[in-house]
C-alpha cells in the first residue's frame, strides 16, 4: 500500500449541519424550476399545432387575395393604367396609386392636372 | 439502491435518491473541504456547492473510475475554486533547499487523521492546497500544475515548502530539536 492511499485512509468524516441539505434542496428546487421544459411529445404537439394554424392562416390569407385585392396587393401590384381607372366608382379596390389620382378630383382646378411646361 | 440505480434516480433528479447520495457522501466530502478550506462554515459552503455541481452535473461522470473519485475530484475543484475567489491562493516562487525533497511520508503516517488536520490547519492555503493534492489525493505535479494554473516547478518548489513547514510545526509541536525528526 502506497503512503498516499495511508494518508487516504485516514481522511476523517465530518457530518455537515442539517442546513446544508436544505440549502441544497432550494439550490436545487431553484435550478429545476428555471429549467423546466416541456416534455418532447408535449413539444411535437405545439410544433404540429402551430404548423396546422399557419397553414389555415396561409389559405385564408390566399383565398382573401384572389377574390379583391386587399391592402398588399394594392401597394404592390399597381394597375398598370392609372388613367382608366373608375375614380368615382363606389367600393372600388383602386389601392393608393388610384388614391393620389383621386385625391387631383378632390383638389381645386388648378391642382387637378400637371401644369403644362410653358415652352 | 445500488450506486448505478441511484445514479440513475439522481439522474432523474429523484429528490429521494438525491438525498441518499448526500446522506451516503455528504461526511467524506465535507471531510475533504474541510482539509482545503480552514474555516468549517467555508468548507459547508463548499460541499454544498460541488454537491449541486454533482448533482446537475451527472451526465458528465463517463462511468470510468469510480464514482466516489469522480465526486472526490468535483469537490477538490470547488474548493480550489473558493481558495482563488477570496485570493488565498498565492504562490511566490521562492527555490526551496534540494536536500528536504528526499523527505517521506513515514512520520505523517504514523499521525491520525485530526492530528494531520491540526498541522494543516497552521499552513498557508497555498501550501496546504499543494501538500493536499501531493500527498493526501495523490495527484501528480503536472496535474498539480493545470488544476492551480502554476508551472510544474512552482508545484515541487510549493510542495518541498509545504513540507518544510510541516516538518517545522511537527518538531515545535512535539519539542524536538533539530536533527531528532
Amino acid at each position: 500500500m502506497s503512503t498516499e492511499t495511508n494518508l487516504q485512509s485516514k481522511i476523517f468524516e465530518i457530518q455537515p449541519a442539517e442546513r446544508v441539505w436544505q440549502k441544497l434542496e432550494q439550490q436545487l428546487e431553484a435550478h429545476e424550476k428555471q429549467n423546466r421544459v416541456l416534455p418532447l411529445r408535449h413539444k411535437w404537439r405545439w410544433a404540429a399545432a402551430a404548423a396546422c394554424l399557419l397553414a389555415l392562416a396561409a389559405a385564408w390569407f390566399n383565398s382573401y387575395t384572389d377574390e379583391k385585392p386587399g391592402f398588399s396587393s394594392g401597394l404592390y401590384a399597381p394597375p398598370k393604367n392609372l388613367e382608366e381607372l373608375p375614380l368615382s366608382a363606389e367600393g372600388s379596390h383602386c389601392g393608393v396609386c388610384c388614391l393620389s389620382l383621386r385625391m387631383r378630383h378632390t383638389l381645386p382646378e388648378y391642382y387637378q392636372q400637371p401644369r403644362q411646361k410653358n415652352t | 439502491l445500488n450506486e448505478k440505480a441511484l445514479i440513475e434516480a439522481c439522474k432523474r433528479m429523484d429528490r429521494r435518491a438525491q438525498k441518499q447520495l448526500y446522506d451516503q457522501f455528504a461526511p467524506a466530502m465535507l471531510g475533504i473541504c474541510r482539509r482545503y478550506l480552514r474555516d468549517l462554515g467555508a468548507a459547508e459552503d463548499a460541499l454544498q456547492e460541488g454537491f449541486f455541481k454533482i448533482l446537475t452535473r451527472l451526465d458528465s461522470y463517463t462511468g470510468e473510475g469510480s464514482f466516489a473519485g469522480w465526486m472526490r475530484r468535483v469537490m477538490v475543484n470547488e474548493c480550489l475554486m473558493q481558495l482563488r475567489q477570496r485570493n488565498l491562493l498565492r504562490f511566490p516562487e521562492t527555490m526551496p533547499q534540494i536536500s528536504d525533497e528526499a523527505q517521506d511520508n513515514r512520520i505523517l503516517n504514523q499521525l491520525s487523521a485530526v492530528e494531520i488536520l491540526s498541522l494543516l490547519d497552521e499552513m498557508p492555503p497555498g501550501y496546504r492546497a499543494v501538500f493536499n493534492l501531493y500527498v493526501i489525493e495523490g495527484f501528480k505535479h503536472r496535474e498539480i500544475a493545470d488544476l492551480l494554473d502554476i508551472s510544474i516547478n512552482t508545484s515541487k518548489s510549493q510542495l518541498v515548502l509545504a513540507r518544510q513547514k510541516m516538518e517545522m510545526l511537527l518538531k515545535t509541536r512535539l519539542g524536538i530539536h533539530n536533527g531528532e525528526l
